[in-house]
């Protein structure tokens, strides 16, 4: 399976977006848990490029790619902004910042997929689901 | 999604229904600052018939919980589902509100 979509940088579209595209994953047969995890990034990492890579400018798109064969799922998520330094993300689960209101998108991504990475300098974020025989 | 919010025993029970994810996150802050307004300060999330939370909802849950808490007021949380608790549980959201199993203890804990 290979889908390839664009979504422009506003928040009111991502809804039905990430509807559309769990409607075209319903062939691969997930199970519930795993329709809520992909559910999940899905909003995680187009929120995320959407406001803070393209910074709501309406100018720029945000580009999602999934690829899966009988192993595993691939969701790529690109932004069109300035990219930022992943491996400075603070930690959301320390007691300093258990009380912040943002900070816990990457974190979750990271927790409920089994692979994550970034390229293009933190532009794209590339996320890995195994999936089980 | 739908909102509803009733007054049960002195305590502000919000019944949602649907997905907690971005816009519908808004919806649920709205809500909650017209309670606050109405002077609710012990605050029951139901959470039985919500399929879905994004960090988005994470952090409006959070910020009602703070807003709360500094009125000398109290959040809690009942009927969560197996993934929905599973997020509160990776991100410690447990540590800072309070959830229950059911909303008979939650009313029962909130009106002490």
């Amino acid at each position: 399976m290979h889908i390839f979509e664009t979504i422009p940088s506003q928040v009111a579209p991502i809804n039905g977006f990430v509807s559309s595209i769990l409607e075209k994953l319903s062939p691969l047969a997930l199970d519930q848990s795993t329709i809520f995890n992909i559910k999940l990034v899905l909003y995680e990492a187009i929120v995320n490029a959407v406001k803070h890579g393209n910074k709501m400018d309406p100018r720029l798109s945000v580009q999602v790619e999934i690829t899966s064969d009988e192993n595993q799922l691939t969701i790529q998520v690109t932004d069109q902004g300035k990219g930022f330094d992943y491996q400075k993300i603070p930690d959301p689960v320390k007691t300093e910042n258990l009380e912040k209101l943002s900070g816990r998108g990457i974190f979750l991504i990271k927790n409920v997929m089994d692979k994550l990475e970034f390229a293009n300098e933190g532009r794209t974020i590339k996320m890995t689901k195994f999936l089980k025989q | 999604m739908k909102i509803l919010v009733e007054k049960i025993s002195g305590i502000t029970v919000v019944t949602m229904d649907g997905e907690l994810s971005v816009d519908n996150s808004i919806a649920l802050r709205e809500s909650f600052l017209k309670m606050l307004k109405e002077g609710s300060t012990k605050v029951l999330v139901d959470f039985e018939k919500v399929t879905f939370v994004c960090s988005a909802g994470l952090a409006t849950l959070i910020e009602m919980m703070q807003m709360l808490k500094k009125s000398g007021g109290k959040l809690a949380i009942c009927n969560v589902n197996k993934d929905v608790k599973g997020l509160f549980e990776i991100t410690k959201i447990h540590k800072l509100i309070p959830i229950y199993e059911h909303r008979e203890m939650a009313m029962k804990d909130l009106g002490t």
